[in-house]
C-alpha cells in the first residue's frame, strides 16, 4: 500500500470540489476530480483511486446508478456526500454498496474521521482481533475485554458488537447488521436487533465506545472522544 | 329492479280484431250458404279452416281462437244436416265436427302461436339493436359529454319519448333539477325502482323515472316524458330499463376516467412539488455547506471566524427548518413508524445542538428504562431538539433542562422543563403560532421551531402542549400515543 492515497472526489459543485481538494491535500491525499458521473467512472478506472467521495446529486445520472456501474468492477470505498435528509436514498445507497455517508452540510472532522474509518476497514487484513479504543474483541477466543475487564456478552451480543467492531467508525445498517448475526432470512429480526443493541450499551457503559444511532439508517460503533 | 307496469286498457286493435273475425266468420258463412248447393257441406269445413289459419297468423290468440268456435258452431248450425240445428244425425257427421273442431282450435292456437313468438324475436332484436346503438355511441363520441349526448339522443330516439332528462346524483343525493317530479325522482333513487307514468308507483306523474347505477354506487335518475296520449306497454319499459342499464356503464365509465385524470394530476403535481423542495434545499445547502468546510479549513480560533460560525450554524438551522415546514405544510410529511429505543431519539435529537447544549446540561429521566416503542422515531427527535433548542434559549447558561420520559398505559409523555423565565400568561398557545417572539426574548430562534415541533408530534396522532411550572420555567409536554414491545 503506498503511503499517498488517492481520493476520487465526484461532485458537481466546483466550490466544493476546490474546497475537498484543499482539505485532502493538507492531510497528504493525492486527489482527482470529477464533475459528472460518467466521468467520475472513467477516472476511477484510470486512476483507480484508493476511495471515492460520491455526490448523490449528479447532473448527468442519478448518484445511486453511478454507484452500482463502480460497484460491478470495483471494491473501491466510497463515501456518498448527500444533501438530502431522507434515509432511504442513503440506506439505498449503503445497501448498494455505499460505505459510508456524510450530509451537506457536515463538518470536516466528520468528513476526515468516516474516510479513515472507510480506509481503514478495506486495508486492514482480516485479523481475530479488533481494537477500538479501550475495547478489544477477540474472534478467535469469542472473547471480549473492555479496560482489560472480560465482558459478560451472550453469543447474539457478541456477534453484534464483532460485526460493529469490524467496521468501527463506519455506519452499518439494520439490515446489514442482521443478515451479518442472523443470516439472511430472519429478515425482520430490527426489535431483536434493538434489544440486543440496548443491552450492549448498558454493558459498554460510559468509559467505552458509543454504538450511536442513525435513526431509520442503522448503527456504528465510535470511539469516544 | 323490476318494472310492474300497470295492466293497460284493452286495447283498441284487440276489440277491432274481435269485430273483425265476426265479420269474416259471417262473410264466409253468406258465401259458402251460397255455394252449397254446388260444393257440399264440407267444402265449407275447409274454407272455415284456411280462414282460420290466415287469421292466426295475424290476429292475436283471443280473436283467432273464438273464431274458431264460432266456426264450428256456425258449421254445425248451417251446414251439418239437419240444418238449422246444432243436432248432427249421421254418426259420421259428429266425428267429423269433433275433428274439425279440434283441428280448428289447434291451427288457431299453433299459427297465432307461431305469430307471437316472430312478434317476440322481432322485438328482442329490436332491443339488441337499441343497446348496441346506445352503446356504440358512447364509445365513438369525441369527448366525455359528448357521449352521453349521444346516447340520450338514441334513447329519446328508440323509445319515441317526447323529452329524456338525465339527473346524475353526487355522493348519493340528486343534484337540483327544474323538473316537477321531484318527491317521484328521490324515491326512485332510493328505492332503486321504476316509478311515474305507466308504472305501480306514482301512476300520476309527469314521467316515468328509472334509476341508473347500483345500490352501492348509484349514479342518478332518467326520467321520459310521454306525450299526452302515449301508450307504454310492458314490453316498452323493460327495453327501457336495458337502456337504463346500458347508460348506467356509460356514466360510470365517464365518471371512472374523470376519477383517474384527477389522481394522475394530483400524483404529477405531488411529484413536482417534490422535486421543487429537493431543488431549494440542495440550492440553499450547498453554499452553506462550502462555507462551514472552509471555515474549518480557516482553522480560526480568532475572533472573526468565531462570529461567522455561530452565524453559519444558525443559517443552517434556519434553512433546515424552513424546509421542515414546508414539507409539512404541502402535505408530503408522513409519519413513518418503526420500533424506537427513546435513548436513541433523546441523543440524536441532542446532537444537532451539542453546542448550545454546553451551557445547559441535560438532566435525563426515565428515558433509558421504557421498553421499545412504536413511533417515527426522526420526526420525534427533531421536535424534541427544537423544544430543546427554545429551552437553550430562555433558560440562564448554567441552569439545567430536565427531561423526564414516562409512560401511561398506550401513550408516552416526555417533559422537558427549563428555569428559564417561563411563558408569558396566556401565551401557552400561542407560542405554537410561526413567527411568535415573545416580548423582550433573546435572539437566536428560527421562529417556527416550536411550530415544526407540534406538526411534527401531530403527524405522529399526538399533541405538544405547554405551560408555566408552578416552581418557574417553562414546560413542555409531548404526549404520542404508541405500542411498547412486549419485550
Amino acid at each position: 500500500m503506498s503511503t499517498t492515497q488517492r481520493i476520487l472526489i465526484v461532485d458537481d459543485e466546483v466550490q466544493m470540489r476546490r474546497l475537498l481538494r484543499m482539505v485532502l491535500e493538507g492531510r497528504g491525499f493525492t486527489v482527482c476530480e470529477a464533475e459528472q458521473g460518467q466521468q467520475g467512472l472513467q477516472e476511477a478506472a484510470f486512476h483507480r483511486p484508493d476511495a471515492v467521495l460520491l455526490d448523490l446529486g449528479l447532473p448527468d445520472m442519478d448518484g445511486l446508478t453511478a454507484l452500482k456501474h463502480l460497484r460491478e468492477w470495483s471494491d473501491v470505498p466510497v463515501l456518498i456526500l448527500s444533501v438530502r435528509n431522507q434515509e432511504a436514498v442513503k440506506v439505498e445507497a449503503l445497501e448498494n454498496g455505499a460505505d459510508d455517508f456524510v450530509t451537506k452540510p457536515f463538518g470536516t472532522a466528520e468528513l476526515l474521521a468516516r474516510l479513515h474509518a472507510i480506509l481503514r476497514r478495506r486495508y486492514s487484513q482480516q485479523s481475530p482481533v479488533y481494537s477500538v479504543g479501550t475495547l478489544r474483541v477477540d474472534v478467535l477466543h469469542h472473547e471480549a475485554t473492555l479496560e482489560g475487564t472480560s465482558l459478560k456478552l451472550t453469543p447474539t451480543e457478541f456477534a453484534v458488537l464483532k460485526v460493529l467492531s469490524q467496521n468501527a467508525g463506519r455506519i452499518v445498517t439494520q439490515n446489514q447488521l442482521i443478515r451479518q448475526v442472523w443470516g439472511a432470512q430472519q429478515a425482520s429480526q430490527t426489535e431483536g436487533l434493538r434489544v440486543h443493541i440496548n443491552h450492549l450499551r448498558k454493558k459498554l457503559g460510559e468509559t467505552g465506545p458509543r454504538i450511536v444511532n442513525e435513526p431509520g439508517i442503522g448503527y456504528r460503533l465510535v470511539e469516544p472522544q | 329492479m323490476s318494472t310492474k307496469p300497470q295492466r293497460p286498457p284493452v286495447s283498441v286493435s284487440r276489440i277491432l280484431q274481435y269485430s273483425l273475425a265476426l265479420c269474416v266468420v259471417f262473410v264466409l258463412a253468406s258465401v259458402c250458404w251460397g255455394l252449397l248447393p254446388f260444393t257440399g257441406y264440407l267444402f265449407s269445413a275447409l274454407v272455415f279452416l284456411v280462414a282460420i289459419v290466415l287469421a292466426g297468423l295475424r290476429w292475436s290468440r283471443g280473436p283467432v281462437l273464438m273464431m274458431a268456435v264460432l266456426c264450428a258452431l256456425v258449421w254445425n248450425f248451417l251446414f251439418i244436416p239437419p240444418q238449422f240445428t246444432l243436432h248432427i244425425e249421421k254418426p259420421q257427421d259428429v266425428v267429423m265436427f269433433a275433428l274439425f273442431f279440434l283441428a280448428a282450435l289447434s291451427m288457431g292456437h299453433l299459427t297465432s302461436r307461431l305469430h307471437e313468438r316472430e312478434q317476440n324475436e322481432a322485438r328482442q332484436q329490436r332491443q339488441t339493436d337499441a343497446l348496441l346503438r346506445v352503446a356504440q355511441c358512447s364509445v365513438q363520441a369525441p369527448g366525455a359529454s359528448a357521449g352521453l349526448d349521444e346516447s340520450l339522443r338514441v334513447i329519446r330516439q328508440i323509445t319515441n319519448a317526447e323529452r329524456v332528462s338525465l339527473v346524475l346524483s353526487e355522493d348519493g343525493a340528486l343534484s337540483s333539477s327544474p323538473d316537477q317530479d321531484r318527491p317521484v325522482m328521490e324515491w326512485c333513487h332510493t328505492h332503486r325502482t321504476a316509478a311515474g307514468r305507466f308504472t305501480e308507483q306514482f301512476p300520476h306523474a309527469h314521467a316515468t323515472w328509472f334509476p341508473l347505477g347500483t345500490e352501492q354506487r348509484p349514479l342518478g335518475v332518467i326520467g321520459f316524458h310521454w306525450s299526452r296520449d302515449a301508450v307504454v306497454d310492458r314490453h316498452a319499459l323493460q327495453l327501457i330499463e336495458s337502456l337504463a342499464l346500458q347508460l348506467s356503464l356509460v356514466i360510470g365509465k365517464e365518471k371512472l376516467i374523470a376519477a383517474a385524470r384527477r389522481a394522475d394530476l394530483l400524483a404529477e403535481s405531488e411529484r413536482l412539488q417534490r422535486a421543487l423542495l429537493d431543488s431549494v434545499s440542495h440550492e440553499l445547502k450547498t453554499p452553506i455547506a462550502v462555507i462551514r468546510t472552509a471555515l474549518d479549513g480557516l482553522g480560526g480560533s480568532d475572533p472573526w471566524s468565531s462570529e461567522i460560525r455561530t452565524a453559519v450554524m444558525r443559517l443552517q438551522r434556519i434553512v433546515e427548518s424552513f424546509l421542515e415546514m414546508t414539507r409539512m405544510e404541502s402535505g408530503v410529511l408522513t409519519a413513518q413508524k418503526d420500533w424506537c429505543d427513546l435513548s436513541d431519539v433523546v441523543q440524536a435529537a441532542q446532537e444537532p445542538i451539542i453546542e448550545e447544549l454546553k451551557q445547559h446540561p441535560v438532566r435525563l429521566e426515565g428515558a433509558g428504562d421504557l421498553p421499545l416503542l412504536r413511533l417515527d422515531g426522526r420526526l420525534l427527535a427533531q421536535a424534541l431538539s427544537n423544544v430543546l433548542h427554545n429551552a437553550t434559549i430562555y433558560a440562564p447558561p448554567g441552569a439545567p433542562i430536565e427531561l423526564s420520559a414516562r409512560m401511561n398505559p398506550g401513550a408516552l409523555i416526555i417533559r422537558v422543563r427549563d428555569h428559564g423565565p417561563g411563558l408569558p400568561p396566556g401565551e401557552e398557545e400561542r407560542v405554537f403560532d410561526k413567527f411568535y417572539r415573545a416580548p423582550a426574548a433573546p435572539a437566536g430562534g428560527t421562529g417556527v421551531g416550536l411550530a415544526i415541533a407540534r406538526g411534527f408530534v401531530r403527524a405522529q396522532g399526538g399533541d405538544l402542549t405547554a405551560r408555566t411550572h408552578p416552581d418557574g420555567g417553562a414546560e413542555f409536554t409531548f404526549t404520542l400515543p404508541a405500542e411498547t414491545h412486549p419485550v
